[in-house]
């Protein structure tokens, strides 16, 4: 009965944003933080930048039955990355340079990506691959915002898609 | 004279008259139904996806989403309608009743100004453009730095796009099936 239970490793969302967390984290940043999905605070006074991360449900999912008897569900994702810096006051040109490079390096990573699922719930190591991967297809999209609270914004998003199984 | 096996597809002059006949009078139509539809459609996903958070608890900006749709809803080319009108304020959506597809009700219904809706084009060429003037939109939609983004219209025209693809799409396969 147990084993009819399990619940496979692509069902589960930690499994997913910890495998695109710790994507990001091989992403250089340029000294910016990377604040984890779900971490609605917003940093200390004493961290000037930072780039916070959510993994959004992009529209309603589409399942059907796969050849091996299992109930595969098509997940559309939006992941969003929000890119904050804080403005001391006139910098001049390096201002702009210091938030582009993160935008730059994000929108790199997210192009034509294909990351490999991993069941970090079993196995805290991540080195258990599931076989399953989710899938950066259209180009990541990146917005200026308007300055606010002292703050220069940007916002990389990219829309992604991945297939769970759902077993027993 | 080469006898390799050949195939030749060729359209009838009289067809080509035929087809450029039925677009230039059902093709019009055909876009502007769709082109609404579409928009519809996005505001539709972005009411919803606002339902399912607790972010808005006024709703008064779910409920411009809702207005703005409406008055997308069967306005000819060329116009430019503001509201909630005190037309519009009869209506089930801006008395925050649950309109036809809201499904929580609206306890602050949107104020006068917040929805705006153009429409322009003519032919084959459609453009509807739906704004939502409450002041706090760009917060909810965008974030800030205390909050995240929420991107709900972001992801409802994600969406609505990956659905026009797939309808068009299926269009496609049947005309070449026929």
């Amino acid at each position: 009965v147990e084993a009819l239970m399990a619940i496979h490793a692509t069902e589960r969302d930690r499994n997913i944003i910890r495998t695109i967390m710790v994507g990001l984290a091989t992403v250089d940043l340029g000294g910016f933080a990377l604040l984890p999905d779900g971490d609605d605070r917003a940093p200390g006074e004493g961290t000037p930048a930072w780039v916070r991360v959510s993994v959004l449900p992009s529209s309603s999912e589409t399942r059907g039955r796969s050849a091996a008897g299992t109930l595969d569900t098509r997940h559309d994702i939006l992941v969003s990355c929000e890119v904050y810096r804080r403005t001391a006051g006139f910098e001049g040109g390096s201002v702009v340079d210091a938030i582009e490079a993160p935008v730059e390096a994000l929108k790199h990573y997210f192009t034509a990506r294909n990351l490999t699922i991993n069941d970090y719930v079993t196995d805290p190591t991540g080195a258990t691959a599931t076989g399953h991967a989710i899938r950066f297809i259209e180009p990541p999209r990146r917005d200026r915002l308007p300055p606010a609270d002292g703050f220069e914004r940007r916002i990389v998003a990219a829309e992604a898609t991945y297939f769970s199984q759902h077993t027993g | 004279m080469s006898t390799a096996p050949r195939l030749e597809f060729r359209l009838d002059p009289r067809a080509g008259v035929a087809f450029r006949e039925f677009a230039r009078l059902a093709g019009p139509q055909m876009v502007e139904t769709f082109t609404k539809k579409l928009a519809f459609d996005a505001t539709r996903l972005t009411v919803r996806a606002l339902n399912s958070t607790g972010r808005v608890s006024s709703g008064r900006y779910r409920a411009a989403w809702a207005t703005v749709a409406e008055l997308a809803t069967g306005r000819a080319a060329g116009s430019k309608v503001v509201g909630p009108s005190d037309e519009d304020k009869a209506t089930p959506v801006a008395r925050g009743a649950g309109g036809k597809f809201l499904a929580r009700r609206i306890r602050n219904p949107a104020q006068p100004g917040d929805a705006v809706a153009t429409t322009t084009g003519a032919g084959m060429t459609r453009t509807i453009t739906l704004t939502n003037g409450v002041p706090y939109g760009p917060e909810v939609e965008y974030g800030t730095v205390e909050t995240p983004a929420g991107l709900h219209l972001t992801r409802s025209v994600a969406a609505t796009r990956k659905t026009a693809e797939k309808v068009l799409g299926a269009m496609l396969r049947r005309a070449w099936r026929r």
